[in-house]
């Protein structure tokens, strides 16, 4: 243990700093942070860009912990423990070589913001109680992963501010994304998208500086893209496009009508540089036609 | 006198005279004491002056009451010289410009307004365009008070308030006339909220007052009663309605930001809840401390510089993408 993390530790065990930032340090396990897990004062756990490659189950001990932030880490799993910390609000876990989230990790009490961002999750990698964070979540961000489509249940995430599918193989949006409540922001650009819902229409993107809405960096039927593309930044008047009766005809034709399927090409990516990747646990998911196959459902009309 | 007493008889009564009798002679006339009376009051002329009209005779009093004219500027007989104009007699002395007092009575005038001016005064008058006051006849040098369809001077009346004249400015208020300082404080003491004035504790807010009890949340409508209140729009709101109508909530702690708000990349901080995504240092939206952000979140320059490269580049083209 360097004598800097040593006098850091001190220092926040004397003064019971809430607080604890141990960043960049080269940290290549907890074992290094000796007693870290007695900390029981800290609110914050800030243990970014590290070279931890697991965390220590005894982290559920940090029983008045709010904020764990494990950003740029190489960490392939989390600790199931993680849901016995009953006011853990945010956990951030972006940047790392995830390939699936523990067991029962859905019954994290109090988790509100939910950072997964480049990763390796899959479809399969979220465990069967994902939805019930559904309670707490205000925003989820799973940018840079490789889910095929988006995960299961999102309906009942109706907290939900932000959600974040940048950057995936996603094809098919879910029409319960446009039920969601609260949504303000929906990142879906650099995905395999064809084809919207118009169901997104009923999302309320009205105020400009509170809504965000992406889509671009995906293979659109044209008159979406053209729509896209001419509407710009104005997600309130693309959100209107997709409402309004002009687009429900475009929609049905390309669903159930003359253009059923006639889609554009999927959109080549090169996602071997994903640093994530670099673990022996993850088996990329091969992009061709088989894999869509098996991910994706054929696209039906949603409720209207 | 006794020759007299044995033929004459009174002129009036046409009676003939006691022996020991006084009698009284006037113009070749004679009457009884009782008889030589003004035909108006039947009193004795005081000091025996008597005014005949008609062949009869009257007191000083009842003579001018039913025979003199009247002044119109003091409202006095006049005896003597009586200057007829404008429709009106007057005594020489009294008919005067009524701007520079000149006497007008040897003099040319000139009617304006109903009112006597003398010819340079008339020329001033049109020339200035001033008003001459309904009341006094003087020119209004100030400003003109228009009440009940006359032109005056405001201080020929009260203000209604503080009894004191008015003075240059004046408002109506209810219908009365009040001095400008009395205005100020009256209206200043009106709730905005019932119109009415306010006796008792005022409550000052948004440059308005109120009554206590009607000083309320615009949304709820329940009176503040001493409690902080958040105005917005001119309204004001107690503390969670201002929040579910206007607040801005904190991305990191979920709570309504209470002073100073971050707002960017489409969410609200507080200050010192705007941190870097990664390393958590405090990051300002002022001065060189620039930030980086992906996915709408910020990021500090030393945490961008540590993100793969590969994520880098791949933000850049993003970047380009969105243009
Ligand atoms: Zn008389
Ligand atoms: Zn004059
Ligand atoms: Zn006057
Ligand atoms: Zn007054
Ligand atoms: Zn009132
Ligand atoms: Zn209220
Ligand atoms: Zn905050
Ligand atoms: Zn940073």
């Amino acid at each position: 243990m360097s004598r800097n993390i040593r006098k850091i530790l001190e220092s926040n065990r004397s003064k019971r700093d809430r607080e604890l930032i141990i960043s960049d340090e080269n940290i290549g396990s907890l074992t290094e942070l000796p007693g870290i897990c007695s900390f029981t004062h800290l609110t914050r756990l800030n243990l970014s860009h590290n070279r931890l490659d697991e965390l220590d189950p005894n982290i559920f001990s940090l029983s008045n912990l709010e904020y764990l932030n494990v950003f740029n880490n190489n960490l392939e799993e989390l600790p199931g423990e993680l849901r016995d910390i009953p006011k853990l609000r945010e956990l951030n876990a972006g940047l790392n070589r995830l390939v699936q989230l523990p067991r029962g990790f859905g019954s994290c009490p109090s988790l509100q913001v939910l950072d997964l961002t480049y990763n390796n999750l899959t479809n399969g990698s979220f465990p069967g109680n994902f939805k019930y964070l559904g309670g707490t979540l205000r925003a989820l961000f799973l940018g840079d992963n490789e889910l095929l489509s988006v995960p299961l249940e999102i309906g009942t995430f109706l907290k939900l501010e932000v959600l974040v599918l940048r950057d995936n193989n996603i094809r098919d949006v879910p029409v319960d994304i446009g039920r969601l409540p609260k949504l303000k922001e929906l990142h879906l650009n650099g995905n395999q998208i064809h084809i919207l819902p118009p169901d997104l229409g009923l999302l309320d993107f009205s105020n400009p500086e509170k809504s965000f809405f992406r889509v671009f960096d995906n293979p659109l039927i044209d008159p979406l893209r053209e729509q896209c593309e001419s509407m710009k930044n104005n997600t309130d008047l693309f959100v209107k496009y997709l409402k309004s009766p002009q687009y429900l005809e475009v929609y049905t034709l390309y669903t159930i009508g003359v253009k059923k399927g006639n889609f554009p090409p999927l959109l080549k990516r090169d996602r071997s540089g994903k640093k994530s990747r670099k673990t022996p646990k993850f088996k990329p998911v091969e992009f061709g036609p088989l894999a869509f196959g098996a991910g994706v459902g054929d696209i039906t009309p949603g409720d209207m | 006198m006794s020759i007299i007493t044995d033929t004459a008889r009174c002129s009036l009564c046409k009676e003939m005279f006691q022996a020991s009798e006084k009698l009284i002679n006037s113009g070749g006339e004679v009457w009884h004491e009782k008889c030589f009376v003004c035909v108006q009051c039947f009193q004795p002329f005081p000091d025996g002056l008597f005014y005949e009209s008609d062949g009869r005779k009257y007191c000083e009093h009842d003579f001018q009451m039913l025979f003199s004219p009247v002044c119109h500027k003091c409202n006095k007989f006049i005896s003597g010289r009586v200057i007829r104009a404008i429709g009106h007699p007057w005594h020489p002395d009294c008919f005067r410009c009524v701007w520079c007092d000149q006497s007008l009575a040897d003099v040319g005038f000139v009617k304006f307004q109903g009112q006597p001016l003398c010819k340079a005064c008339n020329t001033l008058v049109k020339q200035s365009g001033k008003h001459l006051c309904q009341i006094c006849f003087k020119p209004i040098e100030d400003e003109p008070l228009f009440h009940m369809n006359m032109v005056v001077h405001p201080h020929h009346f009260n203000c209604f308030k503080c009894k004191k004249p008015l003075e240059t400015m004046s408002k109506l208020h209810c219908g009365e006339l009040v001095c400008i300082r009395c205005y100020d404080k009256m209206e200043a003491s009106i709730c905005v909220a019932c119109r009415r004035p306010i006796e008792g504790r005022i409550v000052h807010a948004n440059a308005q007052t109120w009554h206590p009890e009607h000083f309320v949340c615009a949304y709820c409508e329940k009176p503040f009663e001493g409690q902080k209140h958040y105005e917005k729009k001119g309204l004001a709101y107690c503390e969670p309605h201002y929040n579910q109508l206007y607040g801005e909530i904190c991305f990191y702690c979920n709570n309504h930001v209470i002073k100073d708000v971050v707002n960017v990349l489409c969410k609200s901080w507080c200050v010192g809840h705007f941190r870097c995504t990664a390393c958590d240092v405090l990051l300002a939206l002022k001065g060189n401390s620039k930030f980086i952000f992906y996915d709408n979140r910020p990021l500090c320059r030393k945490c961008y510089d540590r993100l793969p490269q590969e994520f880098r580049r791949r933000l850049k083209r993003m970047d380009e993408l969105k243009k």
